[in-house]
């Protein structure tokens, strides 16, 4: 394999680990940079604004620091009006084009003169310690000789990255605007001899080809020479697909009168133009409404779409030392086809979760097994008990996600900083939640019905039917017949989707096609006192007895914080139109209903109180660490969960177990200290690594000879042969 | 910290705060429309909080640091009183409405104060809001009295008008200023290990003497 088959954003992509150093600021990248030559950059991240910065090095040994703004699911620099789908990207664009930049960025000469992924694998391995490896760099400061201003072009092949859109500089400009501008630009374009046939794949690009021309009508388009690469339905539909998708799976049986379809479609359309707010918090209802994918819905179909693009082969073996070649397949599909940056993310964590060798799937894995036994058994005494050990086990996994670093590449790289959670919040629930659906269902009904309740809000909502507008003293016009069989069928989709994100955006257009019926005076103010009966109302009317089950499943599922903003302050209004309608008609509701409500504040508190805890003493208590394994014949990497109190001895054991060592006395860890590298010393605890994010040891032979290593780093990539960590 | 820094736990410069309001009072003391002065002009026409929601949100900066206010309006009516926990759970303040005109409605927000003070302890930033005081002539609730009340139980006492968009800004303003303040103690507090999420958190008097949930099998590597 020669260099040319390596694009530019291959090389990026694989050596992340080296340009993105987000855990330092940009006066350290200062330092780092001014040993460099021109054009040399690094991705850091300012302290004080919390901000991606691009630092260059420019020719008078200064460097130049541009922002990087994130927004609407793109990325770019402050100063350009110039786009792009994720960091990768950015920084490849910048290598070729300089556009506000003074000239374009340059690779170090290790990361453009490697050949092999495996080369690449070898140099990303020593992070941020690669800057400092190289002792005489043996170029001078200053601008690269004027014959080749740009090795970049002559050793690689180059690599196409279209931004995604100019943005006009109108002040004007909404957030909806952009992405819906964003949505129509969905496209890509790929050199053909870059990532795709890096990827060994001819059969990405077919298979790409082949997607494009079954979506799109129009088939693949060539552009001078350029493959057009388009998303395919099954990937990242555009939010009409979307809507139309999720309208095809209310089933015929619904009794949804055909009317209601146009209607719904009419709806979103409606949402299109809203704009998008409160974008990290909870999903705001104008945001839900017209940008929201059901992603959990549309899945139920894409299934078969999926398993017919990726090769059961490629999901299973996804270790990188194992198979170089997969990862950079996986890293590289997942750039070409999948666009909806959240798609991506959850497809990652998605194959990261079924994968047992890494640690997060083999935390998923045993959840789920551990989950379906005690199902099984019925071990759980509630479903608010059972729900609670899903969402502490959803939040450790997402910090799992975020401090061990197994996401290939960095969901930095990925999704905008406040588009991260959200983000990570879906995916989670697709690989924890989903596969649990069916039996957590029948768990749930189970319960609920072991406890009476289900019984009581049945009873409740039948008792209820008759004479419910003036009972409840309804002030405004409520929803015509067709208006509650759309809130109703919405209900009932609602039931379908794992996802408690999903099932609040669903809720939420309930909630605003009651506002709407209210159809209220300019000056007019309704709040609280008359949407609640409303809503009450509407809830009677469509008389599912379940939404008890999905409520709480919502409540309890969600990440805490999001239950301050709006989906969360609906659901709550669900919540506690559900305590209305249970309290004893006639009578004053006041007394009954108080005790009731106090318990569930105190067992809320309590929770909370309790989560927060627990966060803060995991934080204090382990520590993600990266291993880094070597000898003659093979190397490899490990992310690790080291608690405190176990000693390095055995983590040294746990070590030689994981990387197949038969002769563990001969092996020791070793980890940097003063610019050494030094046997770890018996005593360290996991408080004492580097502070630095992917604190890293290696797990090497106690006579290895790291001269050979420090060789291999970076004047030379040295080919580290087949590297094995087969299990 | 590293783990900190990952988990997007940002020191002093460029956090935000969240905070949770929750708007108590009688069903006709305009406590909506005193909200909804406030953060009128905010939205786009297609938000559903201009279809006079009782939802609202709104950003503010307060001497650099950013602020995001989510309002939430509770349902004021004697047969509602119940739902109120379910509603005030989790907020950093709370506003209590009355109508300067209306005595009886001092008496509820009075009724507030005792059940909020009893179930979120002194954690919760409480603002007692006469309204109305367009009309001050039919005023039934004396100055003195409010705001004698108002210190006694540790609460601020503003007098506004909806109508004449008068007070309504300090008042929020005021309000942001305090529970900036009250969670920048509880960080300090609680050192180092602080989220960004716990302001969202707070508000909980009930100590937790459960002994805390493992981590699930699996949490240290596996070989496979």
């Amino acid at each position: 394999m020669d260099a040319r088959s390596l694009s530019v954003l291959d090389r990026l992509l694989l050596t992340h680990s080296i340009w993105l150093q987000l855990s330092i600021n940009p006066d350290s990248a200062h330092q780092i940079l001014q040993r460099e030559i021109v054009g040399t950059f690094l991705v850091c991240k300012c302290s004080a604004s919390h901000r991606k910065v691009l630092c260059v090095r420019l020719q008078e040994g200064g460097v130049s620091q541009y922002p990087i703004r994130e927004e609407d699911s793109t990325f770019s620099l402050e100063s350009s009006a110039l786009s792009f789908p994720d960091l990768c990207r950015l920084v490849a664009f910048y290598t070729i084009s300089r556009d506000v930049l003074p000239f374009p960025l340059e690779l170090p000469d290790a990361i453009i003169q490697a050949t092999t992924h495996t080369q690449l694998e070898s140099i990303s391995h020593l992070g941020l310690e690669f800057w400092s490896s190289q002792t005489s760099p043996g170029l001078p400061n200053g601008p690269p000789p004027p014959s080749a201003p740009h090795r970049t072009f002559r050793l690689i092949s180059p690599c196409f990255v279209n931004p995604l859109f100019l943005q006009p500089p109108q002040p004007s400009r909404t957030a909806s605007h952009k992405r819906h501008r964003f949505k129509r630009s969905l496209r890509v374009r790929v050199s053909n001899e870059t990532s795709l046939s890096l990827s060994g794949g001819e059969s990405d690009l077919t298979q790409g080809e082949t997607h494009g021309q079954n979506s799109n009508q129009g088939g693949p388009r060539r552009t001078g020479g350029l493959s057009v690469l388009r998303r395919t339905p099954a990937l990242t539909p555009t939010s009409e697909e979307e809507d139309e998708q999720m309208l095809g799976q209310i089933p015929p049986s619904n009794s949804l009168p055909q009317q209601g379809n146009t209607d719904l479609n009419k709806d979103t359309e409606d949402g299109e133009v809203c704009l998008a707010l409160e974008r990290t918090r909870a999903p705001s209802l104008a945001e839900l409404d017209s940008n929201s994918s059901f992603s959990s819905l549309e899945e139920e179909e894409a299934q078969a779409d999926l398993a017919h693009q990726w090769p059961p082969a490629a999901r299973g073996t996804r270790f990188p030392s194992a198979n170089p070649t997969s990862t950079l397949r996986r890293m590289t599909a997942a750039f070409v086809c999948v666009f909806a940056p959240e798609r991506r993310v959850a497809r990652l964590v998605d194959e990261l979760s079924c994968d047992k060798r890494s640690t997060f799937g083999s935390l998923v894995q045993d959840f789920l097994e551990k989950q379906r036994q005690e199902m099984e058994a019925s071990k759980h005494s509630s479903a608010v008990e059972l729900l609670q050990g899903m969402r502490r086990f959803l939040s450790q996994a997402k910090s799992l996600l975020l401090e061990a670093g197994e996401i290939e590449p960095p969901i930095e790289t990925l999704v905008p900083e406040n588009e991260k959670d959200l983000a990570l919040e879906k995916a989670l629930f697709g690989c924890v939640l989903k596969p649990l659906k069916v039996q957590l269902q029948q768990a749930l009904v189970s319960l609920h019905t072991k406890d009476g309740s289900l019984q009581k809000i049945t009873d409740s909502l039948l008792a209820n039917q008759e004479g419910a507008l003036e009972r409840l003293a309804v002030r405004v016009s409520v929803l015509d017949v067709r208006g509650m069989d759309r809130a109703k069928a919405k209900l009932t989709l609602m039931q379908r989707s794992h996802s408690p994100i999903d099932k609040v955006l669903l809720l939420l257009q309930v909630c605003k096609s009651i506002y709407k019926a209210m159809g209220t005076q300019p000056d007019q103010d309704v709040g609280s006192e008359d949407f609640l009966p409303a809503l009450s109302y509407v809830l009677i009317q469509c008389n599912i007895p379940q939404l008890l089950l999905e409520t709480e499943y919502m409540m309890e599922l969600l990440e805490p914080s999001w239950l301050t903003g709006e989906g969360g302050y609906y659901l709550t209004s669900v919540y506690a139109s559900l305590c209305l309608i249970q309290s004893k008609p006639g009578a004053t509701p006041t007394c009954s209903l108080t005790n009731e409500a106090q318990e569930y504040l105190r067992e809320w508190s309590k929770r909370r109180g309790q989560e927060a805890k627990t966060q803060k003493d995991n934080q204090l208590k382990q520590r993600f660490v990266r291993v880094l394994f070597q000898d003659d014949s093979r190397s490899g990497v490990r992310t690790l969960l080291w608690k405190t109190g176990e000693n390095v001895e055995a983590l040294s054991q746990t070590c030689a177990g994981l990387f197949g060592v038969t002769e563990p006395q001969h092996y020791c860890l070793f980890w940097r200290s003063e610019g050494e590298m030094r046997p770890l010393p018996a005593h360290v605890q996991p408080h004492h690594l580097g502070t630095h994010e992917g604190a890293s040891l290696s797990y090497l032979r106690s006579d290895h000879d790291f001269s050979k290593m420090r060789r291999l780093t970076r004047g030379g990539a040295v080919d580290l042969g087949e590297s094995v960590c087969e299990e | 910290m590293a783990a900190a820094e990952s988990l997007g736990m940002a020191a002093a410069g460029g956090k935000t705060y969240s905070f949770k309001v929750v708007l108590l009072g009688e069903g006709c003391v305009g406590k909506t429309s005193l909200v909804l002065r406030y953060c009128e002009n905010k939205f786009n026409d297609k938000h559903i909080t201009t279809l006079q929601a009782s939802f609202l949100t709104k950003k503010l900066n307060i001497t650099g640091k950013r602020v995001n206010l989510a309002i939430w309006d509770t349902a004021g009516q004697e047969r509602f009183h119940a739902l109120g926990p379910i509603y005030y759970r989790d907020s950093n303040g709370a506003i209590l409405v009355y109508d300067v005109t209306d005595e009886d409605s001092f008496q509820k927000v009075k009724n507030w104060v005792k059940e909020l003070r009893k179930m979120l302890g002194n954690e919760i930033c409480l603002c007692i809001v006469g309204n109305k005081i367009d009309l001050e002539k039919e005023r039934h609730v004396s100055v003195e009295e409010a705001e004698g009340y108002a210190e006694s139980v540790g609460a601020k006492h503003y007098h506004t008008s909806a109508k004449l968009n008068k007070g309504i800004e300090e008042l929020f303003l005021d309000l942001c200023k305090r529970m900036m303040e009250t969670a920048q103690a509880e960080e300090r507090s609680r050192g180092n290990g602080a989220s960004h999420t716990s302001t969202a958190r707070r508000g909980v008097q009930i100590v937790d003497d459960e002994p805390q949930t493992a981590m699930p099998a699996g949490g240290c590597c596996t070989s496979g």
